[in-house]
């Protein structure tokens, strides 16, 4: 069987996301390998604002998506050393679908996740992004809580 | 830094073999130690009638088997790593979050079934039941998938 190589790290800014790139950088140091950190958000650059508006509404939906893809990405790289080989990506749309779609693109070995640590039940309703990977990586998972 | 001892539950299936070899290159690159565990767990067996009679024979071939398959992946362990079987009675589930902590393993290496949410809310999937509840990193192998 194959060894990792190339460990794949979905973030998004949460919490459990940050475990997960350590986690990783455990595993890369391991194994030698090289991370690709992931943000996938649904909406383009393109449609942020050219100059930034003050809104009631939370910074969440109306930020600018390029700023905010910047920033999660780059704390994230905040979290692996130099010394390991790590690279930035940001895509765009359905999360899970562009994981996924990553993965295969880039043959990554394995899929360093943060789960939400939601019921299956939940999960479903909620549509877990770390379920769906669960369910359809063709790679090992591994989900961090 | 990194994991001192993996758990890998083992039920005989492609998915748990694969979930093996991938733990034993792990553990190959950590320098941890493995921990096999087979659960037996025989109340789908009783349920059956005709087997009522004759079930102590049927609670002895469960284990054999189980350390069989144990045995199976810990011949494929290289030397250099350490290496244990566990054949344990009980439910899949709960055994395997038992073991966790009486073993100290901080990671789970597992194979997954690969089913929808809805048949593993249904059926009850062990490898989701894991997930959900593991306190450690939960890792899911499937089988390779051949492709379409």
């Amino acid at each position: 069987m194959q060894e990792t190589r190339h460990i794949l790290v979905p973030v998004d800014g949460s919490e459990n996301s940050d475990k997960a790139v350590v986690q990783a950088v455990d595993l890369a140091k391991a194994c030698a390998a090289v991370i690709d950190l992931l943000y996938v958000s649904y909406f383009d650059s393109g449609t942020d604002d050219a100059v930034e508006n003050i809104s009631w509404l939370p910074d969440s939906v109306t930020g600018s998506t390029g700023k905010t893809s910047k920033a999660i990405l780059e704390h994230a790289k905040t979290l692996v050393p130099e010394t390991i080989e790590r690279h930035l990506h940001i895509e765009t749309g359905i999360p899970a679908k562009k994981i996924l779609d990553f993965a295969k693109r880039n043959e990554a070995d394995m899929i360093v996740i943060g789960g939400r640590g939601l019921g299956i039940v939940e999960g479903f309703l909620l549509g877990s992004v770390s379920q769906q990977i669960i369910e359809q990586a063709a790679c090992p998972v591994l989900v961090v809580k | 830094m990194g994991h001192k001892r993996i758990l890998v539950p083992m039920d005989g299936s492609e998915n748990s073999m694969q979930a093996a070899e991938w733990a034993i290159n792990l553990a190959q690159a950590c320098e941890a130690e493995l921990e096999f565990l087979y659960v037996v767990n025989l109340k789908g067996e009783l349920l059956r009638p005709t087997v009522l009679d004759r079930h102590t024979s049927i609670l002895e071939d469960a284990i054999d088997l189980g350390k069989r398959l144990l045995d199976t992946a810990l011949d494929l362990v290289p030397i250099s790593i350490k290496a244990r079987g566990h054949c344990v009675s009980g439910d899949a589930d709960e055994t395997i979050l038992k073991e966790v902590q009486a073993l100290s393993c901080d990671m789970i290496v597992m194979g997954s079934r690969g089913i929808g949410a809805i048949h593993a809310a249904i059926l009850g999937s062990v490898s989701g039941y894991i997930l959900e509840h593991a306190k450690c990193p939960v890792v899911m192998i499937k089988a390779e998938q051949k492709e379409k």
